[in-house]
């Protein structure tokens, strides 16, 4: 089993705020996305049931490197970054062909990248990477098992209300995962200490054999601003004019809305 | 599918037939459940129309399924001028590769410059599969298209959790865009239309697939976790006692919630751990969540800003709380849950 995973480094969420002076992010800390975590330790995890090699890769600027040391220090085997002046700002589409023109000279089982991811949050990159390498894909994955024997994998996906859809999917093929897959693996010290000391292949557009200028993006390079304030709800009280009126009075407002909601009926806000 | 059977364009006017070149039309994915359209698919119809209007193109629904005839009749007053059926037994349950490829060969027959999907999990799922198919730009969870002066169009959408917006310009043909319809009203259109219901000829084909459904685990909405339950009812120290959970698991399988709780209710164990909602425990998304006797302490309301619809019932009607609130019930709990329970029952049966 070979098992490619596609991780990014985005600013941390909690923190980054817009600027209004300065007309761009401030408090700025760049880190693996959260996501990535779960990804790399369901890699770390199918390779000790089954034996596998986890490959890291990333497509970003020199300080994206870190979130690869990142992820030989929580133990994969290997990792790749795809680096280049030709590749800032990628749009999403661009981003996935980069990747998918890496991941095609490489042999590979199974793609995992992340379901969305938190900075730019588009859920495309996944799709966008099976469709350029016509890999089978499934999306939000919760759960993956792999069948060395038949080469295919049964992995269940994330629907409404906690409900599953199990899919069985031929190898290769690209997994997008979900945040409950799984949880973070806790590395060794000795796993830690080696991941410190691999090293870390770098790739520019001309290694990868791709002339970016020929790729069109789907979009312009993103202007940013400050969030728009999003309509203030005012809440409805619900008391009794008088509290003597029974509670069967005060009532209906909240439990007509709540028949409305519950039962997935049409209702206005 | 072999190159020789494209698809066929049947029953089609000629206002649908555009070069190649010219894409017009504002389409939305309409997602429906045994024949009706989901509330978001309403939603999502007047913003069709909005955008429509500002274009000078005509809102279409694509609807697929099997025995789906009847849907398109409620369109009409939310503006749709056009309705692209395809009705096929293959297309009865959702299938990401047989409704993606279906939807590819109808954009690509009657090219549209917009086609909008709500973000469920399914238009998470189509949406971006079908963009990459047909090499369109994508734009996840927009908040705002608008032209620019030389008419391509603008998109923005929230980034990095929130804290910003970004606005890019759309460089290809077709925009595929999706949209929480939750932040859209329910808005009917200033005149009611008569919805033109057009059959392309698609070729479906489960065949296609490189994946198969093998099967489909329903979960139990009480048991299921809160961080992925459409109903949750959250308790807090104002429960009191333990022997007031009987009221609360009572509702809970009348609303089909599931119970979740503050650090205070997960600390006194009236709640487990793993239920707890906040900064400690886990975030939740449901379509309604029920708040009784919670303060409102920002550990436990940052997890809770994604829940769309807020009941909260408190006997404090200046608990911070309030300001989070869409609807609140001032009063003790103890009295109106089982009131609620019992005005409840009458209607809503736990869904199956
Ligand atoms: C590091 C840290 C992490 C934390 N993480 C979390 C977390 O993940 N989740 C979390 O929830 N908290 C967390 N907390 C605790 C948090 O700060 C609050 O203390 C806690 O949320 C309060 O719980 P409560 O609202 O149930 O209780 P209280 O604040 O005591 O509020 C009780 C409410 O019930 C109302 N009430 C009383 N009687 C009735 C009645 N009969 N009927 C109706 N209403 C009634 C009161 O008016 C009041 O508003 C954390 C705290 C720290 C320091
Ligand atoms: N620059 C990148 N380098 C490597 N993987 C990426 C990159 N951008 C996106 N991905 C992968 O694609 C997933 C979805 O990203 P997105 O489409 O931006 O939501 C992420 O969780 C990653 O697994």
């Amino acid at each position: 089993m070979r098992i490619i995973v596609c991780v990014k480094q985005v600013p941390d969420s909690t923190i980054v705020r817009f600027d209004l002076r300065a007309k761009s992010l401030a408090n700025v800390f760049y880190t693996m996305d959260p996501i990535d975590e779960v990804t790399i330790s369901e890699a770390i995890r199918i390779r000790e049931r089954t034996g596998a090699t986890v490959t890291a890769l990333t497509l970003g600027p020199p300080r994206a490197k870190d979130v690869l040391r990142t992820c030989l220090k929580m133990g994969a085997d290997e990792a790749m970054h795809l680096c280049d002046e030709a590749f800032d700002n990628p749009d999403p589409s661009l981003t996935s062909e980069i990747l998918a023109t890496q991941i095609a000279t490489l042999e590979y089982d199974l793609v995992l990248c992340g379901r969305q991811s938190m900075d730019t949050g588009n859920g495309f990159v996944g799709a966008g990477i099976a469709q350029f390498l016509d890999l089978p894909l499934v999306t939000a994955v919760t759960r993956i098992d792999i069948f060395t024997d038949t080469n295919s994998a049964t992995v269940h996906r994330r629907l409404k209300g906690g409900d599953r859809e199990i899919v069985e999917t031929p190898l290769p093929a690209v997994l997008t995962v979900d945040t409950v897959l799984t949880k973070p693996v806790y590395p060794k010290l000795q796993t830690i200490m080696q991941g410190l000391n691999k090293d870390i292949d770098t790739l520019d557009a001309k290694a990868l054999g791709l002339e970016v200028n020929r790729v069109d993006p789907g979009f312009s390079t993103p202007t940013l601003s400050q969030p728009k304030p999003r309509l203030k709800k005012t809440a409805t009280l619900e008391t009794g004019a008088s509290p003597a009126l029974p509670l069967a009075f005060k009532l209906p407002l909240a439990a007509d809305r709540i028949k409305l909601i519950a039962s997935g009926g049409v209702q206005d806000k | 599918m072999s190159k020789e059977d494209q698809p066929l364009t049947q029953e089609t006017d000629v206002s649908v037939q555009h070069p190649k070149t010219q894409h017009s039309g504002v389409w939305f994915f309409a997602e429906h459940k045994g024949g009706t359209p989901e509330e978001g698919s309403l939603r999502l119809a007047g913003e069709a129309k909005n955008l429509a209007n500002k274009l000078g193109q005509e809102a279409c629904a694509l609807i697929l399924g099997h025995q789906v005839e009847g849907l398109p009749h409620g369109l009409g007053l939310y503006g749709t001028d056009r309705v692209f059926l395809v009705d096929d037994p293959h297309l009865d349950i959702y299938s990401s590769e047989t409704y993606v490829d279906a939807l590819a060969q109808l954009a690509e027959s009657h090219p549209p410059s917009i086609i909008l999907f709500s973000s469920t999990p399914l238009g998470n799922d189509l949406a971006p599969r079908l963009a990459a198919k047909i090499k369109a730009s994508f734009a996840a969870r927009y908040t705002e298209i608008d032209t620019d002066g030389e008419g391509r169009l603008t998109v923005r959408r929230a980034v990095h959790g929130g804290n910003a917006d970004a606005t890019a310009t759309s460089l290809r043909q077709p925009l595929v865009a999706t949209i929480d319809p939750q932040s859209l009203g329910l808005q009917k259109a200033k005149q009611e239309t008569n919805p033109v219901v057009t059959e392309p000829k698609v070729w479906v084909s489960p065949r296609t697939g490189k994946t198969t459904t093998v099967d489909y685990l329903r979960a139990d909405p009480c048991a299921v976790c809160v961080s992925e339950a459409e109903i949750v009812i959250g308790i807090g120290k104002g429960l009191g006692s333990a022997h007031n959970l009987d009221a609360i698991e009572d509702l809970a399988r009348i609303l089909g919630a599931s119970i979740g709780g503050s650090r205070r209710a997960t600390d006194e164990h009236w709640v487990a751990d793993e239920r707890r909602i906040g900064l400690t425990g886990k975030t939740i998304t449901p379509r309604l969540y029920l708040i009784c006797g919670i303060s409102g302490a920002f550990h436990h309301t940052l997890s809770i800003k994604g829940a769309q619809f807020k009941v909260v019932v408190n006997t404090d009607e200046k608990a911070p709380i309030a300001k989070m609130a869409d609807l609140m019930v001032v009063g003790d709990m103890q009295e109106i849950l089982p009131e609620l329970a019992r005005q409840l029952r009458e209607t809503v049966g736990p869904p199956a």
